[in-house]
């Protein structure tokens, strides 16, 4: 089933929690909503289960606005953060409460408990109590009561994060596993970029209630739209550096007092088109920069921290601190002068009054 | 810093019988302390409460009255006896009274001392915040109402026709005959007096229960398919078991041994007996008396036999409830 938003917003009181939203899930598709904590995301999940009345807007399953229809007709399945097992039920109870409410016949809610139980390798708990399993467990019970009445539309609400670390990678895996054998149209909210990236097919970047961006994972990395959503996403987090967008010979240069970069030409262009002031924000990923002896900008290691795989050198240019991602082997010590020289095709410039990017093509 | 135990060794050498002195001192204050802190309870509990309770299991054993007080030595078990239970059951209006009590403790508990507190904090825990918590309050005012004033705006309420406020509106729809309802209807008032205060304890109890309730699982039940009622009856109830088998017991028993309202309201009136409780009838038998004899042995016995039949309600309850699961502890979390 397809889920869209038109002008979707949500107040409570003069608070703004959601905004003006406009947003088109495909069907079969899973969408993650990506957004730090008390930045609306819930809040969208809720409106879409029909537990929140948006306060403006229309919200389509399909064709059909679904503004006024009751959360117990929308068919709509739900795991929560805290799981909301209810804790005087057995498993098998939990599972079967949506057929019981429907009053679905008893031989007929078994076999299907039984089925949907095994399916999430729970078969063996059916009689306990939920106190008696742990959080996998616990998150598996969720998920089966979310799915036994074949639900169209799946939503998670931070489904992964009452797990421990070893526990969530594999449940990651599992889930986007699931969902695609499933086809079910799925919106899964979370505040941790890696199960966003990692699950999605398209993430919506949220922040202060509205969109910041919607696409795919690599375009949210590679081509972030602004300021916040090139900041967010990454770990570790992009590089920003304050520069002055500069015009000589007819060429466009990056200036500050640490260092100068000329532009190559189509780039230079297309940020000098955009800009609305010489004001720049300059973001290179830490992977991104080179570190050699010879050519480049001159800085000063800070700190090195051996990563396994790679290593993350902090270098100090100016006042502020460069991360840089290489990998071993590294010799070069604290206190050691190195030169970076940074991926010009990989830099991403930003207007510091808008924090739009100057280098996309204008919507 | 000193270490524990190091205190006044180092610095002040003291004589050595002196530090053991000392040593049983303070033993013996720390035995002693926590009977000290125990004792204006305990004190208080035993004469007032403890005394008088077995003071009134041995009197409901004897003829203790007004005309042989000071004569009889009620505390010799040779003037002990079952006449008093006999004389109980054996009583012409026994019947009529234990049948007034359970139709008293049974309609104005259903009703109103859990029925009405569960409608109200469930209503209340659903609208707005302040328009519940004001409407709460409201509630409220029977209780912290002088028991007396109180009583006495009931009998205005129910008054003759013109005077009763009652009777007036009954009078428009036509259905009223304009007569005292006291005495038309005055099992009617003897629940409404009592259900109105009643309900506010469970009201508040149940309504904080019922706000604790994380909201997860109410929205958790309404996405699995649930109407309101469905939410109520799976999802709320169960999880408010503990304070209604609490509100339930300790309101049976407070009916039980409830009868002032009654007393200032109706008397075990109008007609003879007509609403008569148990309690009533242990008070008026042991103080009251046309005569000026009060049978304080035989009222003690129509109270000890309350006390035997609240217990006994008490444990039904908690089986009927499965206290044992209740308080059953959760297994520890195993990953």
């Amino acid at each position: 089933m397809k889920i869209a938003f038109k002008h979707l917003s949500k107040y409570f009181g003069k608070v703004k929690a959601v905004d003006n939203l406009n947003l088109e899930v495909g069907d079969g598709e899973f969408v993650a909503l990506l957004g730090p904590s008390g930045c609306g995301k819930t809040t969208i999940l809720l409106m879409i289960a029909g537990i929140y009345k948006p306060t403006k807007g229309l919200i389509y399953f399909d064709q059909r606005v679904v503004n006024n229809v009751l959360p117990k007709d929308r068919k709509i399945g739900m795991v929560f953060q805290s799981y909301a097992l209810y804790p005087h039920m057995a498993v098998f109870d939990n599972i079967a409460y949506p057929l019981k409410l429907k009053k679905v016949h008893r031989k007929e809610t078994k076999e299907r408990v039984q089925r949907v139980a095994d399916m999430m390798g729970i078969g063996e708990l059916l009689d306990r109590k939920p106190a008696q399993l742990s959080g996998g467990q616990q998150q598996r019970v969720a998920l089966a009561r979310a799915l036994i009445k074949e639900p169209e539309i799946l939503l998670l609400d931070e489904p992964l994060s009452n797990l421990d670390a070893r526990l969530r990678i594999m449940m990651r895996s599992e889930l986007k596993r699931l969902q695609k054998d499933l086809g079910i149209t799925t919106v899964f909210v979370t505040h941790d970029q890696l199960e966003a990236l990692t699950m999605a097919d398209r993430v919506a970047v949220v922040n202060l209630g509205c969109f910041q961006q919607f696409s795919t994972p690599d375009e949210l990395y590679n081509h972030p739209k602004n300021l916040f959503v090139a900041g967010f996403i990454g770990s570790p987090p992009i590089n920003f550096i304050n520069v002055s967008l500069e015009k000589s010979d007819g060429r466009f240069l990056l200036k500050s007092r640490d260092l100068e970069i000329p532009l190559p030409k189509e780039l230079g262009s297309k940020a000098g088109n955009n800009s609305t002031s010489s004001e720049v924000v300059l973001g290179i990923r830490p992977e991104h920069i080179l570190i050699n002896e010879k050519e480049g900008i001159d800085t000063e290691i800070y700190v090195v921290e051996p990563l396994g795989r790679e290593i993350l050198v902090s270098a100090k240019l100016g006042d502020s601190m460069i991360k840089v991602l290489t990998s071993p082997p590294f010799k070069a010590n604290m206190g050691d002068r190195v030169r970076l020289s940074f991926n010009l095709d990989k830099i991403m410039l930003f207007d510091k009054k808008t924090e739009k990017s100057l280098l996309l093509d204008k919507d | 810093m000193k270490k524990k135990g190091q205190t006044g060794e180092g610095e002040l050498p003291l004589p050595i019988s002196s530090k053991a002195k000392n040593r049983t001192f303070s033993r013996l204050q720390g035995r002693l302390a926590p009977y000290a802190f125990l004792a204006p309870a305990l004190i208080v509990v035993t004469l007032f409460f403890f005394i008088p309770l077995v003071m009134v299991f041995i009197l409901s054993f004897t003829n203790l009255d007004m005309t042989n007080f000071g004569i009889l030595e009620w505390w010799r078990p040779a003037n002990w006896s079952l006449d008093n239970y006999v004389k109980i059951f054996t009583n012409r209006f026994f019947p009529k009274i234990l049948g007034n009590t359970l139709i008293y403790v049974a309609l104005t508990l259903a009703f109103f001392n859990v029925g009405m507190a569960l409608v109200i904090a469930l209503i209340t825990t659903h609208i707005n915040r302040q328009a519940g918590f004001a409407f709460r309050a409201l509630w409220l005012l029977p209780r912290i109402t002088p028991v007396v004033v109180y009583i006495m705006m009931w009998k205005a309420l129910s008054g003759p026709a013109p005077m009763g406020i009652i009777n007036n509106f009954l009078g428009v729809l036509g259905i009223g005959r304009g007569e005292y309802l006291l005495n038309t209807h005055p099992w009617v008032f003897v629940i409404l007096v009592n259900g109105f205060i009643g309900a506010s304890f469970g009201m508040i109890l149940f309504s904080s229960a019922i706000e604790a309730i994380p909201k997860d699982y109410t929205t958790a039940s309404k996405v699995d398919g649930a109407t309101t009622w469905q939410t109520i009856r799976y999802v709320i109830l169960p999880m408010i078991k503990w304070p209604l088998l609490f509100v339930t017991t300790y309101q049976t028993l407070s009916l039980l041994t409830s009868f002032e309202q009654i007393m200032l309201l109706t008397d075990g009136g109008p007609r003879l007996y007509q609403t008569e409780v148990w309690a009533l009838t242990a008070y008026h038998r042991a103080l009251t008396s046309y005569f000026g004899n009060t049978q304080w042995g035989y009222g003690s016995a129509w109270a000890v036999a309350l006390v035997v039949i609240g217990i006994i309600m008490a444990i039904i309850y908690l089986r009927v409830f499965k206290f044992g699961e209740l308080v059953e502890e959760p297994k520890i979390d195993r990953l």
